[in-house]
């Protein structure tokens, strides 16, 4: 969202020395990184629903794995994205009341807040990699008639959700220096 | 912890984490998982990851990105500036006319759009800085724009629809048809209210010399009627898509997926963009609006999940349906729960949240559900204009800037009264949301 | 101090649907003994989603469940033949079914992975079209088809069919507008869905139902140890109370079913004889195949069954 854009432009300027700002540097763009390979996922999924139509409408033929696959490739592009998502401030907050304080009440004020939002970041990491584990260790599937393995599903968002977690670390070095 | 305190301290805690400014998707997953630790043990941890990825892996949800990209590929292409181009010539003349063009860009972005925030920033670009510069007052400029822009969620498609559509099992096809009526009513109240405005103000136009104009008209007529030209192939996409879901020839998320796919086929034909640039553009706008509200739903469903779990959701839906009040007094305190919910919240975690517990209590009181979607529609597009989370209102912050959020707000609050008139008036005539779903999908 | 079980299921709450009044039977059942348990029921997914109940179940995070089995084939394919075209035909043989060999073996699956069966119930169910009344495998041929899980859409597909695969919520906009032609599902989902509106022609169930499908009352084995004794027993008693009532029901659910479709101007017809086993050739030469191909055991729990009377 544009609203956040002119946020983006400070934190460009803060171009640390050093390993917390290689840290940064790094965080970015990795976050970058993953957001493009998230809008490849998102037009693949695209793609597959255009192609499930064309074969069921068009060609009148059975459509067995397009419905799953889009679930899990758009599923998978909206968790890889939220480390950008972050990274340029584009998940909503109410910043009425920090904005209204100046000094160390508002600068512990955004540290609380920011040690919440990476609290649940790193719990959601954990639980997502020990589903990825139980996924891939006990071999479950979808249970579908096109029934692939169900970890390649759940990977990305332990992925996203770890890169999510390091960016947060980032933003938070970001937001103290 | 009976169901009532652990209630009241869920709630608690989660206005105090969002206050302090952790942003809502952290705030609700945050909160959900220490309410669902405390009550059921750590083991909750372990298994956090399946919870999320079962509420957010669904056929129905990634509509929404799709929807999304559908509407980026329009207003990240110069799609949005051919529309605005267009419509001013046909109406920038009238007395008040760009700001009432204004509205009808909003109405019919709305169209090709299924989000709120996206409408005001696709026509709040090229509209207030217009319209500032043809002498409009601030307020108007913002408000307009604001509020014009809230009906990307009423006028088909919508994002929140869709929501509704799969939290209540409702159909999606007739949710969207019976946002339409309502959709072109409430742009007409704002179109009313824009010329009262501009007359309290003292005038609509900048003091623009006749002869001026109308040179300014001929020069620009070509080029507008090429905007026009090109924009009329969205319009035709998006109406077809629209019509196949409405015919249930495709269910929501084949049209969502082939309607992003030629709106971006479109907009690289018709406006040349063979670049990377302009299409990774798209790509990059509409991951950024999809992640953000995909990732409140899910934390929404989780927070949800919470509530049921604690017995939250069912002890509150049996103490309302317990009360035997008049079936109107129930919708008025319906209306207030709503209206006061989408001050702190953004729509969809609202419709997460509230439609299940609420959708039997509707049913139970003999209301239509799909009427019931329109007035809690309205009732949070009222909130994407008022603070303290007002989506539509970061948006216009951040096109303009050095308007103060006091004109911001000041200009938007008589937008957010014709809603509540809406409200009222949809009140007196539920024919006005199912009519038209009747015609259409009558069998 | 009280314990209180909490039971999930995805059926409708409290409109009468068969599925849920076991369940609400059992919560009386239980509360009028008066041994310190309560049920607490969460109906229509409003707690757990449908597919995540078997998880939630086995881990102790749900205490029971009412669930159709073939939901968790995803962790266990063996349950696939729950749900397996032509497996049991009828409710009375559905009946010997629950005290056979077969059923020894998917419980003792079920057991080894943390829950135990309270009730056994096995719904009927049956084919709709809007096309032609589906009767022999020829009659599929260039229909497009819904069926409910993986081993029927096989055998569909094999007879001529084409599937189309989609969450069942969608089947009767998708029967309104012709992107299908016909859909396979339980009696009690034709009902509550509608689909009378949409179709001209029923297959019921009769006596040669081809499609039945498991959905049993579950509980965690984890809760199941935390209740002492007198509580088990309770809770036994009221599951064999709610598997009597159900068996009772079920017939009646094809019945009602039936009646409805012709209230609405439906043809209604049956399965002869000869339909079914022309299908269960089909099923052999395709979802049995795969199925025993692929589940480990799986040749085994198919002759288990069909060797039943
Ligand atoms: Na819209
Ligand atoms: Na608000």
């Amino acid at each position: 969202m544009s609203h956040s854009e002119s946020q983006s432009l400070t934190y460009s300027k803060t171009s640390q020395n050093g390993v917390i700002g290689g840290y940064i540097r790094l965080m970015d763009t990795l976050s970058v990184a993953t957001a493009v390979f998230a809008a490849v996922l998102l037009a693949l999924g695209v793609l597959a629903v255009v192609e499930m139509v064309f074969v069921r409408y068009v060609l009148g033929e059975s459509t067995v794995w397009q419905t799953e696959f889009t679930t899990f490739a758009i599923t998978a592009a909206m968790l890889l994205g939220t480390p950008y998502v972050l990274k340029t401030g584009g998940h909503v907050a109410v910043t009425v009341l920090p904005d209204a304080l100046h000094g160390l009440p508002k600068r512990i004020m955004r540290l609380a807040a920011s040690l919440v939002g990476l609290s649940f970041c790193l719990a959601l990491a954990y639980g997502s990699w020990y589903y990825v584990y139980e996924a891939y260790s006990m071999e479950w599937t979808t249970g579908t008639v096109w029934n692939p393995p169900l970890w390649p599903a759940v990977l990305p968002m332990a992925v996203g959700i770890s890169l999510l977690s390091l960016q947060y670390v980032a933003e938070i070095l970001r937001g103290e220096l | 912890m009976d169901p009532v305190t652990s209630g009241i301290l869920v709630v608690v805690v989660l206005l105090v984490l969002m206050a302090i400014g952790t942003p809502i998707a952290f705030a609700l997953g945050a909160v959900a998982l220490g309410a669902l630790m405390l009550d059921r043990g750590v083991g909750e941890l372990i298994y956090f990851g399946e919870t999320f990825f079962g509420n957010v892996a669904s056929f129905g949800f990634v509509a929404i990105p799709m929807f999304i990209l559908m509407g980026a590929a329009v207003a990240s292409s110069p799609t949005g500036r051919d529309l605005y181009r267009s419509l001013d010539l046909w109406m920038g003349r009238l007395p008040g006319g760009l700001a009432i063009s204004n509205i009808a860009a909003c109405s019919i972005f709305a169209a090709l759009s299924g989000s709120s925030p996206a409408t005001s920033a696709a026509i709040g670009k090229l509209g207030i800085p217009e319209m500032r510069k043809r002498g409009y007052p601030d307020g108007v400029a913002a408000g307009c724009i604001a509020a014009g822009g809230t009906l990307g969620i009423l006028i088909p498609p919508s994002v929140t629809m869709i929501v509704y559509g799969i939290s209540t099992e409702t159909s999606i096809g007739r949710l969207f048809i019976a946002g339409a009526m309502p959709g072109l009513m409430l742009a007409g109240l704002f179109m009313v209210w824009t010329l009262i405005a501009c007359k309290m103000a003292g005038g609509y136009n900048n003091p623009n010399p006749v002869a001026a104009a109308a040179a300014q008209i001929k020069e620009n007529v070509e080029g507008n009627m090429k905007a026009l030209i090109r924009v009329l192939p969205f319009l035709v996409v998006v109406c077809g898509i629209l019509f196949a879901l409405y015919g249930g020839v495709a269910t929501p998320s084949e049209a969502a997926g082939v309607g992003a796919f030629l709106c971006l086929a479109l907009a690289i034909i018709v406006y040349r963009m063979w670049q990377a640039k302009p299409i990774a553009n798209i790509m990059r706008d509409a991951l950024r609006e999809s992640v953000m509200i995909m990732l409140i739903i899910a934390t929404a469903e989780v927070f949800a999940f919470a509530l049921s779990s604690l017995f939250i959701t069912q002890t509150v839906a049996g103490a309302i349906a317990d009360l035997e009040v008049n079936r109107w007094v129930l919708m008025g305190v319906i209306n207030l729960f709503l209206l006061v919910a989408g001050f702190f919240l953004p729509p969809v975690a609202v419709i997460v949240m509230a439609a299940p517990i609420l959708l039997p209590i509707i049913l139970a009181a003999n209301f239509d559900p799909y009427w019931f979607a329109v007035i809690l529609t309205i009732n949070l597009e009222i909130g994407l204009i008022t603070p303290p989370v007002g989506l539509n209102l970061f948006i216009i912050k951040g096109i303009a800037p050095d308007i103060a959020l006091r004109d911001i707000l000041m200009g938007s609050l008589p937008y957010a009264l014709c809603m509540v008139l809406a409200i009222v008036l949809l009140c007196f005539f539920p024919e006005i949301v199912t009519w038209l779903p009747d015609l259409i999908m009558a069998s | 101090a009280d314990t209180t079980l909490r039971v999930s299921h995805q059926f409708p709450g409290g409109k009468g649907d068969v599925r849920d009044e076991m369940v609400q039977l059992m919560a009386r059942e239980v509360k009028a003994a008066d041994v310190g348990l309560e049920l607490q029921v969460y109906p229509g997914q409003s707690l757990f989603k449908a597919k995540e109940q078997w998880g939630a179940l086995v881990r102790g995070r749900l205490d029971m469940t009412s669930l159709p089995l073939d939901y968790a084939s995803g962790r266990h394919p063996e349950f696939s033949a729950t749900l397996m075209p032509g497996l049991v035909r009828s409710h009375e043989r559905a009946q010997r079914l629950n005290d056979s060999e077969f059923m020894d073996m998917i419980k003792t699956i079920i057991n080894d992975a943390g829950a135990r069966v309270l009730a056994d119930a096995w719904l009927a169910g049956g084919f709709a079209s809007n096309k032609q009344c589906v009767t022999s495998p020829e009659t599929v041929q260039g229909q497009t088809m819904r069926a409910a899980g993986p081993a029927f859409d096989e055998m569909l597909a094999t007879a001529g069919a084409s599937i189309a695969s989609m969450p069942s919520s969608e089947i009767y906009t998708a029967m309104q507008t012709g992107v299908l032609d016909g859909a396979n599902t339980s009696s009690g989902s034709f009902v509550s869905y509608r689909i009378y509106e949409q179709v001209t022609c029923l297959t019921a169930p009769g006596a040669n139902a081809l499609w039945f499908m498991y959905e049993p009352i579950l509980i965690s084995e984890q809760s199941w140890q935390k209740l002492d004794e007198t509580q088990q027993k309770a809770l036994m008693a009221a599951a064999d109370k709610a598997e009597a009532y159900f068996a009772k029901e079920a017939a009646g659910l094809d019945q009602k079913m039936a009646d409805v479709f012709a209230e609405n101007g439906v043809e209604v017809v049956n399965m002869s004889p000869e339909n079914y086993q022309a299908w269960l050739d089909i099923a052999k030469k395709s979802s049995y195949k795969t199925f025993a191909e692929n589940v480990p055991n799986g040749q085994a729990l198919i002759d288990a069954a069909l060797s039943v009377e």
